[in-house]
């Protein structure tokens, strides 16, 4: 038995197709991405995965439970964490977890507990008895995705949970679902943040509320861009040295820089060290070079034509 | 069983207990215009009859106090929650329909007592004085929840239908101030032109109210007898219906999209 199982799946909102005849699977202990731009469905998806919007046509499927027939079975098995802000600005963040983790069904002292114990986990021990209101949007943020951890959902759904967030707590976000996975939970999460599905265990592409292509970032990143940027700061730049680096481009294009030049290659850390001995030869001096390898965002961008913006 | 409404009635009865503006327009409101009513308004009233016309503004500041904890605060309670999306989170949850309106209404009904004995403890500085006897007191709290669940019931609606949080404080408030005034909350029943007189008579809070006047400080304060069979049972039925309304709306606005 898959974790979740989405099969043919259409949301229609009048004459837009949100979903587009979408399916998918998700294994148990799994850590799937859902990457795509805004707009393109993914949180539409969640939402129905979630049981808190009604798909138009197709099935999905929770633990073995539909979304539809078995709907109760299903909020029994998930935790859902929409993409806004839901905690309550009247309630401390004790006081929020506390609630949250009550709905789920653990009693008043095991809800008590439970909250110290994951407010201290996401570092907010010392702002627990303030009231939300008075919490930046960044410890709002992990305030809400702290209730994730709370109770015992073997899946767990998460719409957008580091947009708008600093890279080093979107980091930090993305460590705590991934110890997550060694409680044998399932995590299924949207992002348009290249950097955050490199984590997952398997991504799938989202465009115009279609699954483009699905994969481990790996393999994305294999069959749809296959190069590395090289960059390069130099002393001078010249005509003769541009001409001698679209030896090593893979496009035979080079690209000119403020004080260097970007290319593209299958192979950098064979390149680099030709590239510096051709900058030599021109008289020039390189002062810094260095290669990126391909993200998910170029994988995207190469597959599909847009960006995630 | 209902684990889930005492965790809603909290949250509910702590959000309003730390909110300025709900403190403010369902105890200090009521009370400034009990303070007012009874130093300023009771000018030329007969020394002997002053204790009982400060109870009867007592008593119409307490049906004040319970019409906004319902139109104001319970519309405004379901509009916050509705505008961020808080339905959809617990809607996610095994969390029934009924076990988070009951958790609401306790959280409204509990504030609703609380802002009522504040105003109440005003009264009594003030001076009030109060008839009838532990029945007649019995009576007055049956007519207390009447008001109350017809004016949580409005509320409700306002909540539902509006989109955002201010709106429906707005609306609720707005609403609340205004009916109190045109049934004769601020002024004598027979102040009232014949219109408005059976506006009164109809409109459910204000029919609780003259029903609670009439039992503990008499007829010359209640404008009227509320408590003919007719007019008893139109009270009771008017409010049930609302209230039963509300759920209706509830249900169908914010829990219908739920697969």
């Amino acid at each position: 038995m898959k974790a979740i199982e989405v099969n043919g799946l259409v949301k229609t909102y009048g004459n837009i197709r949100a979903v587009d005849n979408v399916s998918f699977s998700v294994e148990k202990n799994e850590f799937f991405a859902l990457m795509g731009p805004n707009g393109s469905g993914k949180s539409t998806l969640a939402s129905i995965i979630a049981t808190v919007n009604p798909l138009t046509e197709g099935s999905v499927k929770v633990m073995g439970f539909d979304v539809v027939s078995e709907a109760e079975k299903v909020r029994e098995v998930i935790n859902y964490i929409p993409a806004f802000n839901f905690s309550s600005p009247y309630l401390t963040g004790e006081e929020n977890l506390m609630f949250y983790a009550q709905l789920l069904g653990l009693s008043r002292s095991k809800a008590k507990e439970a909250s110290r114990r994951i407010l201290s986990k996401v570092g907010l021990s010392e702002a627990s008895k303030k009231l939300a209101f008075t919490y930046s949007s960044g410890m709002r943020r992990r305030l809400e995705i702290a209730s994730a951890f709370m109770g015992e959902a073997p899946v767990l759904i998460l719409d957008e949970p580091t947009t708008g967030l600093d890279p080093s707590i979107r980091r930090t976000i993305m460590g705590w679902l991934i110890e997550e996975l060694s409680k044998g939970v399932t995590i299924l999460f949207t992002t348009h943040i290249g950097e955050d599905a490199e984590a997952a265990s398997k991504v799938a592409f989202m465009m115009k509320g279609k699954i483009a292509a699905e994969g481990t970032p790996q393999e994305l990143k294999d069959k749809y861009v296959k190069e590395s940027t090289v960059y390069l700061k130099v002393t001078a730049k010249m005509a003769k040295l541009t001409e001698a680096l679209k030896n090593f481009s893979i496009d035979n294009k080079v690209l000119e820089t403020e004080d260097g030049y970007r290319l593209y290659s299958d192979k950098p850390e064979k390149v680099i060290p030709l590239i510096v001995e051709a900058v030599d030869k021109t008289g020039s001096k390189v002062l810094e070079i260095d290669s990126t390898k391909p993200t998910l965002e170029d994988a995207f961008f190469k597959m599909t034509g847009a960006s995630l913006g | 069983m209902f684990a889930r409404s005492i965790a809603m009635f909290v949250r509910t009865f702590k959000e309003f207990i730390r909110n300025r503006a709900v403190l403010f327009w369902t105890i200090a409101w009521p009370a400034i215009w009990l303070v007012l009513g009874s130093v300023v308004f009771t000018r030329g009233t007969p020394e002997e009859w002053l204790p009982q016309m400060k109870g009867s503004i007592t008593i119409t500041m307490i049906g004040f106090a319970l019409m906004t904890s319902g139109m104001g605060n319970l519309a405004g309670c379901i509009g916050r929650d509705k505008e961020r999306g808080i339905y959809q989170k617990i809607a996610s949850m095994p969390v029934k329909a009924w076990e988070d309106a009951l958790g609401r209404l306790m959280g409204i009904l509990t504030f609703a007592l609380f802002g009522s004995v504040l105003v109440l403890i005003v009264g009594f500085v003030m001076g009030a004085k109060f008839g009838g006897g532990v029945i007649d007191v019995v009576q007055c709290i049956g007519y207390a929840i009447l008001m109350l669940l017809s004016s949580a019931g409005i509320g409700v609606i306002f909540g539902s239908l509006v989109k955002s949080e201010g709106a429906a404080i707005n609306i609720g408030v707005g609403v609340t101030v205004l009916t109190a005034s045109i049934s004769g909350m601020f002024m004598p029943y027979s102040g009232l032109p014949e219109v408005l007189q059976r506006f009164s008579e109809l409109y459910p809070p204000s029919a609780a109210i003259s029903s609670i006047l009439y039992i503990l400080q008499g007829e010359f304060f209640a404008g009227y007898n509320p408590l003919t069979l007719e007019h008893t049972v139109y009270a009771i039925i008017s409010s049930l219906a609302i209230f039963i309304l509300c759920l209706i709306v509830y249900k169908q606005k914010l829990w219908a999209y739920r697969l």
